[in-house]
């Protein structure tokens, strides 16, 4: 593997500079390998954090089968930005929030990230960042699509993400009643 | 792009013809799981954009209820706000904040009581009243009685409530209002007749009001911030707040200019107690331990010079507290009173030279 590359001494050596090593290496459902800072990868994603702290992180590549080589690309090079990024004065959203977090809007370095993806991309990417628990992504690219959804009528929210209306007239003006309150100031 | 493997890519039906392969023809948003689309939903302006998504598709029907926090902004009508709480398969909600401008009374009632059964969390409910801040005339007492208000319920499980209430008026439940709240804000709300919150959770307390008339903190033992500020409050009650085994000093921020009558039956170190200006104090009463050990001598200390305070008072009441005497002494006793603690009650009438 390349990526072990230049570690070929005694076994003891080696051990040691694997346990040592500050990269993990992934492996997409295509077989691609990636490399990622473990720091990152620990804290940005709770499912490789616990398989890092398990020791079930194989240096051949972790198989991350789910997840096919452009998303975890993208899943990587997030990883490597945001270690390298320096975190500005978090804009937290002004509503007033309890137990859980309040939101953090996305910086201006993550905009760019998810905004030059594709529509498949995007949603490769929600998958993963799901599936790896990797909170902060999810709510970069939740927040995307939220934005994709915003100030659009049904008609054209339905366009965008290819919704199909498997509604029948007569459910859809039950449900416009029912909800009356939401559909108010249409 | 390369769609190799993986079970999420499997699934999928294949990129269709009419598009560039940039997703045309394939219902992505959709097939995410809920707790995904959550997460997409809260990020919408408000309920009602999330809720209008359940006319998408079937798959859409239900997801908007699944939301588990609830935010409206300046909604004129809270009657609309009951029905979202209503839905059947309403889950329990972290939190519920609500503005209103210019709310009655009619509105926040048709809601809380729904959101008190619901929410696990934090409440913060503030109605706006445009250009009406410190205007408010004096009212008196019997005035106060006869205002519209709001019935506040039993927050059985929530641990934050913040309610700016415009100068409505609140009532109060009886008891086990607050059963588990720890933090409880208020800001501009009238009270009818005496305001006597019943939580023995509070720990941290904060009353901003230009109407308050008369307030009463009584045995609310975890209390240990406690912040009032009331221009215009004549009589203030402190009954056995402070006093118990926590190691913690109880910090208290009070600010009334109008106090005319104080009762203070509680511990006051003037380290973290501020009492600000009492100038136009006239009734003071306070208390006094009988017999007993060093701690009483310090609490008894503290009353004294709470006294020293103030030059002129045509009325003080002493409390004397006659602690009952355990036959199993244990030198470790807690410092903590209860009612039935023997109370002697001595009052002077001073009268200005």
């Amino acid at each position: 593997m390349e990526v072990d590359k230049g570690k070929g001494e005694a076994e003891e050596t080696r051990k040691v500079a694997e346990a040592d090593r500050d990269t993990v290496t992934l492996k997409s459902s295509d077989g691609k390998l990636f490399e990622v800072s473990k720091e990152a990868a620990a804290r940005l994603s709770t499912v490789l954090a616990g398989m890092i702290a398990g020791g079930s992180i194989d240096d051949n590549g972790t198989d991350l089968k789910q997840i096919g080589s452009e998303a975890l690309e993208n899943v990587v090079d997030y990883c490597n930005k945001h270690a390298n990024s320096i975190p500005s004065a978090a804009l937290i959203s002004s509503s007033i929030s309890f137990n859980t977090a309040p939101f953090k809007e996305p910086e201006e370095w993550e905009r760019k990230f998810v905004d030059r993806l594709s529509h498949d991309a995007l949603f490769d990417l929600v998958e993963a960042a799901n599936f790896l628990g990797m909170e902060r992504l999810l709510d970069v690219t939740c927040h995307k699509i939220s934005e994709m959804m915003k100030g659009k009528s049904p008609d054209q929210i339905r366009e965008v993400f290819n919704i199909k209306n498997d509604y029948t007239k007569e459910e859809l003006e039950e449900i416009r009643q029912e909800l009356a309150w939401a559909f108010y100031d249409d | 792009m390369a769609q190799t493997g993986g079970e999420i890519a499997a699934k999928r039906p294949k990129p269709s013809d009419d598009g560039d392969g940039d997703g045309i023809g394939e219902d992505r948003l959709s097939a995410l799981p809920d707790d995904v689309l959550v997460l997409i939903l809260l990020r919408l302006d408000g309920v009602a954009a999330a809720a209008r998504t359940s006319i998408l598709s079937r798959r859409w029907r239900r997801v908007w209820a699944l939301l588990p926090e609830l935010r409206f902004d300046l909604v004129p009508d809270g009657h609309r706000i009951r029905e979202i709480h209503d839905a059947p398969e309403a889950p329990e909600l972290r939190s519920i904040s609500i503005t209103t401008e210019g709310a009655g009374p009619d509105s926040a009632s048709a809601w809380l009581p729904v959101a008190a059964r619901r929410l696990i969390g934090g409440l913060a409910y503030s109605n706006m009243v445009p250009g009406n801040d410190d205007e408010e005339e004096v009212v008196e007492e019997g005035e106060a009685g006869a205002r519209s208000e709001v019935q506040l319920p039993c927050f059985e499980k929530d641990t934050v409530i913040v309610l700016d209430l415009g100068l409505l008026g609140l009532a109060l439940p009886s008891a086990g209002v607050f059963a588990r709240i720890t933090k409880l804000y208020l800001s501009r709300v009238w009270f009818r007749g005496p305001c006597d919150l019943e939580s023995r959770g509070v720990r941290n307390l904060s009353i901003h009001s230009e109407s308050f008339l008369r307030i009463k903190l009584e045995n609310l033992h975890l209390l240990r911030q406690l912040t009032i500020v009331a221009p215009k409050l004549p009589k203030l009650c402190m009954d056995f707040n402070f006093i118990d085994d926590d190691p913690t000093e109880p910090v208290a921020n009070i600010s009334a200019p109008q106090l005319v009558s104080l009762v203070w039956r509680d511990a006051y170190d003037s380290r973290y107690v501020h009492l600000g200006n009492l100038g136009r104090l006239r009734r003071l009463t306070s208390i006094f331990i009988v017999y007993g050990d060093q701690d009483n001598r310090d609490h008894n200390h503290q009353s004294m010079s709470l006294l020293q305070k103030f030059q002129i008072l045509h009325s003080l009441n002493l409390t004397l507290i006659y602690r009952k005497v355990s036959t199993q002494s244990n030198p470790n006793q807690s410092n903590h009173f209860d009612c039935d603690n023997q109370l002697f009650k001595i009052r002077y009438f001073l009268f200005p030279a």
